[in-house]
């Protein structure tokens, strides 16, 4: 049983992926009853689903999907119109193949109790049920001649087989054919050619081991070549032993591998066969499935071979050769570098598919109509970045809809479209991903937010006073803060505003928020392409070597003292028009500063970050270089440090830290 | 104990019957010993990248086989009076709890001894100038007080950082 594992791997990743077509489907034909092709992709991923779950043998799961397939041929055939109460019906079912796969990730078994439901289909399904289905007659059409037509086989196979044939092997087509009324087609196939593989070498089959796990399957009829020493009536009585195996052909075929006319022509046949069948089902993609771990893994080792090539470039050995050899390895680097993280990146879609449903069903509980737009789901991020984001973003849309839109009264009382507008958008900006959520509700209430902020003495009166609108409103992000007084059960689960902003630094990026009260909130979310390797600039501060990221900054200075101005005590800059605040990084960081203070220094070195939303300019001892860094986690030990957000390996093998800008204003 | 090379420490044949193998190193001029499977290695001081805004006990980072890993002034966090400024025997013992790796900052490493469990005396006679919880026992070796010091309960106690190491 140790290919279990891999099977239930893959399994749970494909399942999750038919839940998503099926949720999908699922309300575009809320929209649009009468979509034919969208009820045929349904029922599609239900069929596909049904034959995962029996092939590994997940009997309430199969039921469930069998019978969900079941309701979806009805309304394929006309049977049952779709109604606001099928819609419901369906979608309770995804819920429930959601749960048991849940369980099964959990406990490996999928005992469910789904009787109600089940029941509720069935009923369903019998109002509209007048007529026996016949659909299994479409399938079997023909099916006399292709249950003793034998497998064909190319030149090169039947090389094959001379090679693998010992010498008193037998080269035999069998023809298993099962049951038709079978419930379990995959399961069934499994076990013959389990069988078949005890017998002897099961050289080729229709379908073949993988068309079967994945339900490619639609005949029932199991072909195969068998390389085997047993005699034919043995292997008629294993076959036939198999539950569900109603006959089983077996023909010698080594005569004819010598004279292969024949089946040249048969070939033909077959390929149009399965032609027809692959492409009304599925598109076959080269691709391959490879865990996000076996990633991280190559990542991990590339940030390595970086950090190596870095120290070896600070050898700075004079030669020839080296010098040489030094641009390639760069070039190889990058180029790897680049790729891999190609290779990590996934189109943002596949998280936000999980939020129109969301949105819906939030709408629904609470009475509010809601035009929900999502924009920019094939832009791509990092697949970990992904994985991080669903909950952040969650919250946010749980946010708009729950506070932020009104209801429909509400709003026409307001002046506003009855039906309210939630967008959800991902685009790129140079080396950031741009995620925005915007609504056209309420707003956020600033003077009620400051006031709890100053009732929860998170801000001083005197803070408050100082504070612009803009700061005011980033006052949400606090832990403890929210502005509805009464907490309800959609989005009141514990999570606040805070934990998303937590997560979203945790990622590297950032969050700020826009509010105009009576016409929307806008949320912007940055986040940088990829985690683990980013451009740096390398700067001194005080003794110590410190990285900037460079997407955090927007341009470097060199002042002279006299060029700084005073605004409320504070040091500043005038930058074309614009005042930017000066702040020293000794200060952010905690180093003494003593009387050694920067004003007295002729000339200083200014690094212009975008700090909360804003501009400001830091102060450093010297700008040193750029340079690809590879991104540390600082150490479980010390946890997070202020205003550092990790540390990277320089040439020399020492420590620099990457200094945390976000917040240093 | 070799001057100039970096010790990886074997632990093929520790903890024999009621023997522990402890490694002994020195603050000031007082023995200490700490559970020998604990420790990965010692290494020589590099140089220690300092980290701000972190408690005075923490020096910095320095970088183990691409792992960054903080180096803490034992004596520091022990709450000992540092006198000796001699940094030629300084060394680092890199120890591994839990998987998280820190590097103790000490005076000089000693020997490894084993030690019969009923060596060891929990009793300490208010003689030290440690905590009650930072120690295990203390063993004598040579006329020498060895303390045994319970590693996690330094690191990990309430005024170190134990609660955002928790949280991850």
């Amino acid at each position: 049983m140790s290919d279990n594992n891999e099977y239930l791997e893959m399994f749970f990743a494909e399942s999750e992926e038919y839940i998503m077509v099926l949720n999908d489907a699922i309300l575009k034909l809320e929209n649009n009853p009468e979509d034919k092709e969208v009820v045929a992709s349904l029922f599609r991923a239900a069929h596909s689903l049904k034959g995962m779950s029996a092939t590994m043998r997940f009997d309430v799961l199969t039921e469930l999907t069998h019978k969900i397939e079941n309701l979806m041929d009805q309304v394929r055939n006309n049977k049952i119109d779709v109604t606001t109460e099928i819609i419901d019906l369906l979608f309770e079912g995804i819920d429930y193949i959601e749960e048991i796969v849940k369980q099964i990730k959990t406990d490996g078994t999928d005992n469910f109790n789904l009787e109600e439901y089940l029941n509720k289909l069935e009923n369903k399904m019998k109002q509209g049920k007048e007529q026996k289905v016949i659909s299994n007659e479409e399938i079997n059409y023909d099916l006399d001649e292709f249950e003793s037509e034998i497998i064909s086989l190319n030149e090169e196979e039947k090389n094959n087989i001379a090679e693998n044939k010992k010498e008193l092997d037998t080269v035999y087509a069998v023809n298993a054919v099962l049951y038709n009324g079978t419930e379990f087609k995959q399961v069934r196939a499994s076990m013959v050619f389990k069988e078949a593989k005890e017998i002897g070498y099961l050289f080729k089959s229709v379908p073949d081991i993988r068309e079967i796990e994945e339900a490619k399957f639609e005949n029932n009829v199991v072909k195969m070549i068998l390389i085997s020493n047993e005699p034919k009536e043995n292997i008629i009585n294993s076959l036939g032993n198999i539950t569900d195996v109603v006959e089983v052909n077996i023909t010698d075929i080594e005569i004819e591998l010598n004279k292969n006319k024949k089946t040249d022509e048969n070939k033909e046949k077959n390929k149009k066969n399965n032609i027809n069948k692959s492409t009304s089902k599925f598109e076959v993609s080269s691709t391959v499935r490879v865990g996000i771990k076996k990633l991280d893994k190559l990542m991990n080792m590339i940030g390595e071979l970086l950090i190596n090539k870095t120290r070896l470039e600070a050898l700075n050995i004079d030669s020839e050769g080296f010098k040489d050899i030094l641009p390639q390895l760069d070039r190889v680097t990058m180029e790897l570098h680049h790729t891999v993280m190609q290779i990590r990146m996934e189109p943002i879609g596949v998280m936000f598919n999980r939020f129109p449903r969301m949105v819906r069903d939030l709408s629904k509980e609470s009475q509010k109509e809601i035009d929900f737009i999502i924009k920019g789901k094939d832009t791509e991020l990092d697949r970990s970045i992904i994985d991080e984001l669903g909950d952040p973003l969650t919250h946010l849309l749980r946010n708009a809809v729950d506070h932020g839109i009104e209801k429909p009264k509400v709003r026409a009382k307001k002046g506003k479209d009855k039906t309210g507008r939630v967008e959800l958008m991902a685009y790129q900006k140079g080396s950031e991903i741009i995620i925005e959520v915007e609504d056209d509700g309420a707003g956020i209430n600033i003077e009620k937010l400051t006031a709890k902020a100053l009732d929860k003495e998170l801000i001083t009166q005197k803070e408050l006073e100082e504070m612009d609108r803009e700061k005011k409103l980033q006052l949400i992000f606090e832990p403890g803060l929210s502005t509805t007084d009464e907490v309800s059960n959609v989005s009141g689960r514990g999570v606040g505003m805070d934990v998303v902003k937590r997560t979203i630094k945790s990622l590297d990026g950032d969050i700020y928020i826009n509010s105009e009260k009576e016409e929307g909130t806008n949320i912007i979310i940055s986040l940088p392409l990829t985690l683990a390797i980013q451009d740096a600039l390398m700067v001194k501060i005080d003794q110590e070597v410190f990285a900037i990221p460079l997407n955090a900054i927007s341009e470097t200075l060199k002042i002279k003292s006299k060029e700084i101005k005073q605004v409320k005590g504070n040091d500043v800059i005038v930058l074309r028009d614009e005042t930017i605040p000066l702040i020293d990084s000794r200060k952010s960081l905690n180093i003494e500063v003593g009387d050694n203070n920067y004003i007295e220094r002729e000339e200083m070195s200014v690094v212009i970050v975008k700090s909360s939303g804003k501009e400001v300019g830091l102060i450093v001892n010297q700008l040193l270089y750029q340079q690809e860094i590879v991104i540390k986690s600082l150490s479980d030990y010390l946890g997070n440090v202020k205003n550092i957000s990790g540390a990277t390996i320089i040439g020399d093998g020492e420590v620099a830290l990457i200094l945390d800008v976000r917040d240093i204003a | 104990m070799p001057e100039n090379n970096d010790i990886y420490l074997d632990k093929k044949e520790k903890n024999i019957g009621n023997l522990n193998q402890y490694l002994t190193f020195k603050l000031e001029e007082e023995y200490y010993g700490l559970q020998l499977e604990k420790a990965k290695e010692i290494i020589k001081p590099p140089k220690i990248t300092n980290v701000p805004n972190t408690p005075k006990h923490v020096m910095g980072v320095i970088n183990i086989r691409g792992k960054v890993t903080p180096v803490i002034d034992l004596k520091e966090k022990l709450g000992l009076v540092k006198k000796n400024k001699n940094k030629d025997n300084k060394k680092i013992i890199i120890i591994n709890i839990d998987g998280i790796m820190v590097g103790l900052y000490i005076d000089d490493v000693r020997e490894v001894l084993s030690i019969n469990t009923d060596q060891i005396e929990k009793s300490t006679d208010g003689n030290q100038s440690l905590e009650e919880e930072y120690i295990k026992g203390v063993f004598t070796s040579n006329d020498n007080l060895v303390v045994i010091i319970n590693i996690e309960e330094i690191l990990f106690d309430n005024n170190s950082l134990s609660e955002e190491v928790k949280d991850t």
